[in-house]
């Protein structure tokens, strides 16, 4: 994929990354708290993807993978936390 | 030839996915519920994000093709999964705002018809 | 059997795409491995019943269901989009869907099919009772939103997970 498609998504993506932020800071509840880090991960798998295409190079994407991994452990466990008092109770 | 439709694929992709997570993002700013925002939140963990990844298709390189289609596999599978647990601790710590299953003792921190405060 | 060749396959292709190579020794290492593991899987778990009877009815119907699936994807994302760049979700509340009692893999591919969708957000699901939580973004009339699920169930999943 040609660089001048890439670099202005790249830009966009950075760009919601913060807006993320804001949505984190914003957040009233634990559980709002949860939904927007779950949204910052995604944002940041799909900045990982395109710097991937970018450079060429597959491995970022497995790092996608992983983190996307690490995010869906992380949200279940913060819930079932908040719902039961446990991660496994 | 091949190559310029593939081009336009995964730039249609692209912008369609960072549409949605735009879309998202505004969503998940403005409503003001925890079950609003999970709609919101839905609109870029299943679409968006697999648009974003599905858009490989342009890089033409096979072994990132293969990681992109990994990733996508994987989050279909999990998105879902980590929405409903996110939304089952949300009803089950204010259970009286919705109607449903009503339990004997009143959540503390819900506000008679608003939102909840603050809790933790 | 068909199901045992099945299961070392599907275990070799993610061995193999997390790998991502395609040279004959990777390609072995992953054949013994899951034919390690579903040999093992099957002498732990005796009670195999009339499973492999349907199996290639089943097969047939996964098309059906992903493509059915991203279908409901395409329509619930631009009904989400449209509700949420409109005035918000005023309508938004929680119906209860009934669905068939059944085993716990149906349950999980109601879970994940409805829930990969965005307009609708699965609570609670419950196997045993026969009951799915659904938060929607237009509860006005419980009933539409039930009879598009039991469609969407019988059209797409039915054959695959019954």
């Amino acid at each position: 994929m040609p660089g001048f498609v890439i670099i202005p998504a790249l830009v966009w993506a950075t760009l919601l990354l913060v807006a993320g932020g804001l949505a984190l800071v914003r957040a009233r509840d634990v559980l709002q708290r949860i939904v927007a880090l779950d949204l910052l991960a995604v944002i940041v798998i799909a900045l990982l993807a395109l710097l991937s295409y970018l450079r060429g190079q597959p491995y970022y994407l497995d790092a996608a993978v992983a983190l996307a991994l690490l995010s869906f452990v992380a949200t279940v466990a913060t819930a079932r936390y908040l719902d039961k008092g446990g991660p496994f109770g | 030839m091949i190559s310029v439709v593939l081009d336009m694929a995964g730039g249609a992709l692209l912008l369609l996915g960072l549409v949605l997570l735009t879309i998202s993002l505004i969503g998940v700013l403005r409503q003001p519920g925890t079950f609003g925002q999970l709609h919101a939140q839905g609109l870029a963990t299943g679409p968006g994000v697999m648009a974003v990844l599905a858009s490989s298709i342009a890089t033409e390189n096979a072994a990132t093709i293969t990681f992109a289609v990994l990733a996508i596999v994987f989050i279909a599978l999990t998105s879902p999964v980590s929405a409903h647990a996110i939304a089952r601790a949300a009803h089950r710590r204010r259970p009286r705002r919705h109607g449903a299953a009503p339990k004997a003792a009143a959540p503390e921190g819900t506000a008679p018809d608003g939102e909840p405060e603050q809790t933790r | 059997m068909l199901a045992q060749v099945l299961r070392v396959v599907v275990l070799t292709t993610i061995y193999l795409l997390a790998l991502t190579s395609l040279r004959p020794g990777d390609v072995l290492v992953g054949l013994v491995l899951s034919t390690v593991v579903v040999a093992t899987a099957a002498r732990i778990r005796t009670s195999t019943s009339d499973r492999g009877r349907s199996l290639r009815r089943r097969l047939a119907g996964v098309p059906g269901l992903i493509g059915g699936t991203l279908v409901d994807l395409a329509k619930g994302t631009w009904a989400t989009t449209r509700c949420l760049m409109g005035g918000g979700l005023p309508h938004g509340g929680l119906v209860e869907v009934p669905i068939p009692p059944s085993g716990q893999g149906a349950a999980a591919a109601w879970g994940i099919r409805v829930g990969f969708v965005p307009d609708t957000v699965v609570v609670e699901l419950d196997e045993r009772k026969g009951t799915m939580l659904l938060h929607v973004l237009d509860a006005r009339d419980p009933d539409a939103v039930i009879a598009d699920q039991i469609d969407s169930y019988e059209r797409r999943q039915r054959r695959v997970f019954p």
